[in-house]
């Protein structure tokens, strides 16, 4: 909406030089107790499967995201439905891939530059790789020093696979020929739910105690962020531009902001239903745009921000 | 002499007028019986005679003409906030704010104003169904109704009440040293691991060794232990793997412990259940989903009301379904709520909830855990539910 054109502009002409100030000292009081002030958030759209014929499915607990932003795509695991959706950088719906109905609930995903799709497949406990040129799928199981491996969230960074196991809590580093490389974890720790990769080492998110552990790419701990503010069921972790944590709480539907010193931001989101509720959230991560993603498993979709 | 005597009178006669009832107590007395209201334990307020410390003579907008609602009178006196502070659970009456469920306001035989004619009566009034009575071998506290020894009748920072970690509570009474002497030549520490095998209330097996076995654990510590070191859920998965199979390979699985995610739940010596969980669902639940259970108990309309237990609803192992329930939003419900299933507002996969484009089931207005609406409903059923969908209304 342009506020400069229309009816309401040339009336609004008449105001008093008082009566402006006024107003504006009102709008930007408003503004400044709003919670989206806070956070200057605003949703941009949702990643949704279209229901255009009568078979149509939406998605149906969607789990992961990756961006490619060399095609400028989004892809989204939508795991109870066993298939991959992709959608352009501003949010149309491509097409959807389930592998000739052979994906069995996949979780989370990468795609590789020469059209490799790496796959976590929960329903095989497999990482699979999917060739889209040859039309081949060869799921292979993990293992570390002899033990089965259950494979939850998947990153690549440099020339290795980051897979976080399920199991042991920990992040298991694979070559791209899944050779055993290294291992990440925290003495005495619960394990991590989630992780994020980053140039200056990994970040993960511990299991409902909501610490983040920022370890170097030697594995020393560097930091540890003890957020100020307790949240419900912290589940997902996403480390901002500016270096803030963003934690999501799966039962409270929110986005909780943090320093690295753990001092509380701000917050945003809820549960709930509507545009800008949340319900049991998954995932949450920054495209190569700036805006931030988080998959609303339970709502199907995955909401877009952008400040 | 006359003086002396002037002021013995004098003494007798304010001995007398502090002894005797105020004003208030004996205009009371007239109607309410004065034996009713003299024990052991008196309450203070009835001692002194002060009965409008607590009644309004007149009229008054609570039950037993009480001037404030009974937890708001309470506390304005005995301040237990402190007891509250850092808790991890807080007993139910307590929350509630119902004093007198545990405490009678006027006098007792036991101290605290107990409302029990013998030891732990007040206890076992709620407490009953899930405690048997008698056991073969009681320990000694449970025996003589000190159920205070160990638990706080408040609040507590630890589960289930206690008085501090089971480390430091079994040691007040059991020296270390005797702890080490019985159990010499096991393969780890035991200390702080008393529960995994002791009921501490009673057994009907010597050394109050709860009654059902984990057989390897009966036949040898070797079978699982080796050396000192931790036993990995892996090792449980040698032999429990197809049982649980389909549930660790679901989208959502329960596995929660770096080390061993079993022994979170499941004991993997001895247990007073078939299933050799370490105690009741609730118990054994509420340490992780404190948020959880926290909103059903907060909630003014909590879910479900029963004695249902967390595994009727929730696959507690691994689920496709969201918050591993067992079925979809629709199926779980009606597994109880028969008639629901067969006469309800639109459900199923071929209708959509307009606000997310979903299947619409029953968790799409009702929050399963409770809520402050009337029949769990997410939001107010008189308006502001229904027009999130049905705009035009």
């Amino acid at each position: 909406m342009n506020w400069h054109k229309g009816k309401e502009s040339r009336r609004g002409r008449g105001v008093s030089g008082l009566g402006l100030a006024a107003s504006l000292f009102l709008l930007g009081l408003a503004v400044a107790v709003s919670p989206a002030a806070a956070t200057s958030w605003q949703w941009q759209f949702s990643l949704k499967a279209p229901i255009l014929k009568k078979d149509s499915k939406p998605m149906l607990m969607p789990a992961g995201l990756f961006v490619d932003p060399a095609r400028k795509r989004y892809y989204v695991a939508d795991t109870e439905n066993n298939r991959l959706l992709s959608f352009t950088d501003k949010g149309e719906f491509l097409t959807f891939f389930d592998a000739g109905k052979r994906l069995q609930a996949p979780y989370d995903m990468i795609r590789e530059a020469g059209g490799v799709l790496w796959v976590v497949e929960k329903g095989r406990n497999s990482l699979t790789r999917i060739d889209l040129k040859s039309r081949k799928l060869e799921s292979k199981s993990l293992t570390w020093d002899g033990v089965d491996v259950i494979p939850h969230r998947l990153a690549e960074y440099g020339d290795a696979f980051y897979i976080l196991d399920k199991k042991s809590g920990r992040i298991l580093v694979y070559t791209k020929k899944l050779a055993q490389k290294n291992a990440y974890g925290v003495k005495g720790f619960r394990g991590f739910v989630d992780f994020k990769v980053r140039k200056d080492g990994i970040w993960g998110l511990e299991r409902l105690t909501g610490t983040v552990f920022h370890l170097g790419h030697d594995g020393r701990v560097m930091r540890t962020i003890k957020p100020a503010r307790s949240m419900s069921f912290p589940y997902a972790l996403e480390i901002g531009p500016a270096g803030l944590v963003y934690l999501v709480d799966r039962h409270a539907g929110t986005v909780n902001v943090f320093d690295q010193s753990g001092a509380f931001k701000y917050r945003f989101l809820g549960a709930g239903h509507v545009r800008g509720r949340l319900s049991y959230p998954e995932e949450i991560m920054f495209d190569p745009w700036g805006r931030l993603c988080v998959v609303d498993s339970g709502n199907g979709r995955v909401e877009v921000f952008g400040r | 002499m006359r003086r002396f005597t002037g002021f013995l009178v004098a003494f007798v006669c304010v001995l007398l007028l502090a002894a005797a009832p105020s004003g208030a107590a004996v205009v009371c007395y007239k109607c309410h019986d004065r034996a009713n209201f003299s024990a052991a334990v008196v309450h203070r307020p009835v001692a002194r005679g002060d009965c409008t410390v607590c009644h309004s003579p007149h009229v008054a907008r609570n039950s037993g003409l009480l001037q404030q609602e009974v937890s708001s009178l309470c506390l304005g006196c005995h301040d237990i906030g402190k007891e509250q502070e850092g808790a991890v659970v807080v007993h139910k009456p307590v929350r509630a704010g119902n004093c007198l469920a545990c405490h009678d306001p006027h006098v007792s035989r036991v101290r605290g104003l107990i409302r029990e004619d013998r030891p732990g009566q007040a206890c076992f009034r709620c407490h009953e169904a899930e405690l048997a009575k008698k056991y073969k071998y009681p320990h000694p506290p449970y025996a003589k109704g000190k159920c205070v020894a160990c638990h706080a009748p408040h609040a507590s920072g630890q589960f289930l009440l206690l008085r501090a970690g089971t480390a430091a509570l079994c040691r007040k009474c059991h020296s270390g040293g005797a702890i080490k002497a019985a159990h010499a030549g096991f393969p780890v520490k035991v200390e702080g691991a008393c529960l995994s095998c002791h009921n501490p209330h009673g057994s009907d097996s010597k050394k109050l060794i709860k009654a059902v076995l984990h057989p390897p654990y009966e036949e040898s510590c070797d079978n699982c232990h080796e050396g000192d070191g931790a036993v990995t859920t892996d090792k449980c998965l040698e032999c429990h793997q197809e049982d649980i199979e389909n549930d660790l390979y679901a989208s959502h699985n329960h596995l929660v412990d770096p080390v061993n995610s079993c022994v979170r739940c499941h004991s993997p010596h001895a247990s007073d259940r078939d299933d050799l969980l370490r105690g009741r669902e609730e118990r054994v639940c509420r340490p992780c989903h404190l948020d959880t259970f926290a909103r059903k108990d907060g909630a003014l309309h909590p879910h479900p009301r029963d004695k249902a237990t967390c595994k009727d609803c929730h696959a507690v192992h691994g689920s496709n379904q969201i918050a591993l329930l067992k079925k979809d939003g629709v199926s779980v419900c009606t597994s109880c709520h028969e008639t629901q299933g067969k006469f309800t507002h639109p459900v199923g996969d071929k209708v959509h909830d307009p606000r997310t484009g979903q299947p619409v089931t029953c968790v799409s207005c009702h929050y399963p855990h409770g809520t402050d609406f009337e029949f769990n409903l997410k939001l107010s059923g008189a308006k502001d539910l229904c027009v999130q969908c049905h705009r035009s209304y």
